[in-house]
């Protein structure tokens, strides 16, 4: 029974293997229509095709020029690093990746023009590889997902610093042996085909969980969150309460503002739901700037806002509540023929713990009564408690 | 071409390996997921099975092949019942356990008194056949019944319908066609290609479901978008996104509670809330399975009545708005009476009439019903353009009860 292995067989498997990713991907891209995917699609497909045309090399007389593969490897790379970025939203590292692709460029012309050894070709593909292969690394180990769960992140990162130590390894191999071909067996060709199989199978299946993992982060998001202004919604205000009672601080002071838009319901009916949307969403946005967390802006539905804000004393909630008014009045909303100047009525209660009985019934309608003063009162200013 | 063996058996294991690593990390993200436990331990078992061919060819006795086809066996029952498990289905058990009984029991006759491996390979190759039929039906009857997750569903089946065709190719025919083919291999492989397609078994055969998983989680995601979380009826956006279904000529009704504010004020928000959400009740079984019903927001509903005339389109609404008048909403042993005011439009998806401009003109007509002291319902008339006065309800102020 023969020890050494075949780098040809090898060869065949990758190829395989590489095409099922691609037919992943591809199907993966019609679920989700994101360019990442994509990106990650035409790279597992690049690189496809360039195991075929090296097993073919190994079969067939060499029907090509051998740095097609070369050329096909490094898009291959090139478009799961795209893909990375796109997935990460982080800016392509243009900088790094161009001096990489001119020093290949350099050596593949050298090798086609010279018609030197392989090693030089491999130089070419190990310079332009390792640096894509670093920059995945670098951007999938800094990343930081919003769930905060990095693992299958660390994974495919830390599977590309392999690669390119496994390339580099394979690179000094055929630099060493001038007499070397594509299929010449040495530890460090072997080693190369095999991480270059396992960093397929962990990359692809790894790229597949990190859109599973997001799109259940943003399932989680959506039970909390208001969809059309990105505020949170009741459930995170009564949250925030029971917080509140299971405080053992008895005497600290809490307030709770409760906000409508004035005239909202002619905003809409005048100018249509997509101005009123419009309307609120850019005015939240405006106030949201004035509340910090711990402090908190809800949206209850309609146009209708809490704020809680834990450990304020009544005065300072007061300055907070005229500041949102006078940046609620400072917005302008653009509606082609007018323009709108919406105005907000703050109602606001101050509360201690033992305030809070039945779930905060109390303190919620003393805000609603204080709101309602102001509206009496014409609207579009502050009143401190009931 | 010629393959080495050997180095296929090391691109087994490498891809054994990552599997299993992959799967370590799969864990934590889907394993809440009962189906998703089912297809770990599938993947496991199926990863048992097959490092045990990797074992020196020379030297496999009975119990080795046995103990392969038992694993391999499990895998593929376990990988069935994650998809049963996945649309959650009722698996039947017991047949499946006397099927694998029957079958353990032929292979165990075949490899140890027979000494057949004709009769042991068709005993294992039906029986595993016969898991993949299953599972294709299971899928290809889920991708009828949710038609927007077929696609997925389908994808799996080709995989498990390629499967089955590998396994008919290198297990029952060889061994009804060709039995010296089969001992030849030593009973292992049918070929080296088999052993080439191994990594792509391990990797599509056992990952394609996290495709499944994915739409799933994209179309729960987009479902959510378009749901209304009070009412739990349809938002602006869904309403929207289903109306694309309608393509004959309809009626679009614009229903507005009358004086909610003042519910609100009096009753508090609570109390607002639950007759928002008590509406669902009042259109229950009023509305057909085609009609779309949404919240546009606040105490604004939309309906579009598909294939339906001006007087079907009136009965509809006239039953909601005795329904809603006649509701009786308690609150802290207060009755809150509750009216709505409603606007008709008709539309034409036949004309290409746009579906806001037809729910604007039904917003008009809703205003029309206001001012004409509400609870009632208003038709605008004018469906290409024009300010038409609206026809009147034969009834504008009956039923406030």
């Amino acid at each position: 029974m023969t020890v050494q292995p075949d780098i040809a067989t090898l060869f065949a498997a990758t190829a395989v293997l590489q095409l099922c990713a691609t037919i992943l991907m591809f199907f993966l891209w019609r679920v989700h229509k994101a360019e990442a995917i994509r990106c990650w699609c035409l790279g597992f497909f690049c690189s496809a095709l360039s195991a075929l045309l090296v097993g073919l090399e190994s079969t067939v007389a060499p029907v090509y020029p051998l740095y097609l593969s070369t050329i096909l490897v490094v898009l291959g790379g090139s478009y799961f690093y795209f893909g990375i970025a796109k997935f990460l939203e982080v800016e392509i590292k243009w900088s790094l990746l161009i001096p990489g692709y001119v020093a290949a460029t350099g050596l593949i012309v050298y090798y086609a023009v010279a018609d030197s050894q392989l090693g030089i070709l491999n130089l070419g593909y190990s310079i332009a590889g390792c640096i894509i292969y670093l920059l995945i690394f670098y951007e999938l180990i800094r990343a930081t997902p919003s769930g905060g769960r990095r693992g299958v992140y660390r994974l495919v990162g830390i599977t590309y610093l392999v690669l390119a130590i496994a390339t580099i390894k394979r690179c000094e191999f055929m630099l060493a042996h001038s007499d070397a071909t594509l299929f010449s067996y040495g530890p460090a060709q072997y080693l190369w085909l095999i991480v270059v199989q396992a960093t397929t199978y962990i990359s692809a299946l790894g790229c597949l969980l990190m859109i599973n993992q997001q799109i259940m982060q943003r399932l989680d998001q959506s039970t909390t969150t208001d969809p059309l202004t990105g505020l949170s919604n009741r459930r995170v205000l009564r949250k925030a309460i029971a917080k509140i009672v299971a405080d053992p601080n008895e005497q600290s002071c809490h307030a709770l503002a409760f906000f409508d838009f004035d005239h909202f319901k002619e905003i809409n009916d005048r100018y249509g739901h997509d101005i009123g949307d419009q309307v609120l969403v850019t005015v939240t946005r405006e106030l949201a700037k004035l509340i910090r967390p711990p402090r908190m802006i809800i949206r209850s539905g309609g146009d209708e806002f809490w704020v809680l804000m834990p450990n304020t004393s009544l005065e300072e909630a007061t300055e907070i509540a005229h500041a949102m008014c006078r940046a609620a009045d400072a917005t302008e909303i653009d509606t082609n023929s007018v323009i709108i100047h919406p105005t907000i009525s703050v109602g606001l209660t101050s509360f201690k713990k033992a305030d809070i009985v039945n779930g905060g019934a109390k303190i919620f309608n003393d805000a609603d009564a204080a709101m309602y003063q102001v509206k009496k009162m014409g609207g579009g200013t502050v009143c401190p408690g009931p | 071409m010629v393959l080495d063996e050997v180095s296929l058996y090391v691109s087994v294991l490498v891809c054994e390996i990552c599997g299993v690593i992959v799967l370590a990390f799969l864990w934590p993200i889907h394993g809440r997921e009962p189906a998703v436990r089912y297809w770990i331990c599938a993947f496991l078992s199926y990863f048992a099975g097959t490092s045990l061919l990797i074992a020196p060819l020379e030297n496999v006795t009975a119990g080795i092949v046995v103990l392969r086809d038992l694993l391999l066996l499990t895998a593929n029952i376990l990988s069935y019942l994650g998809i049963v498990a996945f649309f959650r289905r009722n698996p039947h058990t017991h047949w499946l356990m006397l099927g694998l009984l029957a079958t353990i029991l032929v292979i165990a006759y075949a490899s140890y008194i027979r000494d057949s491996a004709q009769i042991r390979t068709i005993a294992y190759s039906s029986y595993v056949l016969l898991i993949y039929i299953l599972a294709i039906y299971q899928l290809i009857k889920s991708s009828l019944e949710s038609p927007q997750l077929a696609f997925t569903f389908r994808f799996v089946a080709a995989i498990h319908a390629l499967s089955a065709g590998m396994l008919m190719s290198r297990g029952l025919l060889a061994a009804v066609i060709q039995p010296e083919y089969i001992s030849a291999t030593n009973q292992l492989w049918a070929g080296s290609l088999s052993l080439l397609l191994t990594p792509a078994g391990l990797f599509l055969g056992n990952f394609a479901f996290l495709l499944m998983l994915s739409q799933r989680l994209k179309f729960e995601l987009i479902k959510r978008g378009h749901t209304d979380t009070l009412t739990e009826l349809l938002n602006r956006a869904g309403f929207f996104e289903a109306s694309d279904a309608i393509t004959r000529d309809s009626y679009v009704a614009v229903l507005d509670f009358d004086h909610f504010k003042k519910v609100n004020d009096a009753f508090g928000h609570a109390a607002g809330d639950r007759v928002l959400a008590s509406f669902t009740r009042c259109i229950a079984g009023v509305l057909r399975p085609n009609d779309i019903v949404a919240r546009a927001g606040g105490e604004e509903f939309w309906i579009l009545m598909d294939d339906t005339d001006s007087e079907q389109a009136v009965g509809i609404m006239e039953r909601i708005r005795k329904r809603v008048a006649g509701s009786s909403n308690l609150y802290e042993g207060q009755r809150t009476p509750v009216t709505v005011s409603i606007g008709l439009c008709k539309y034409q998806p036949s004309q290409k009439q746009n579906l806001k401009e037809a729910i604007h003109r039904a917003d008009e007509a809703m205003f029309q019903a206001k001012r004409a002291g509400r609870n009632c319902w208003r038709i605008s008339n004018d469906v290409h353009g024009g300010t038409g006065k609206g026809i009147e309800s034969p009834n504008p102020l009956s039923g406030t009860g």
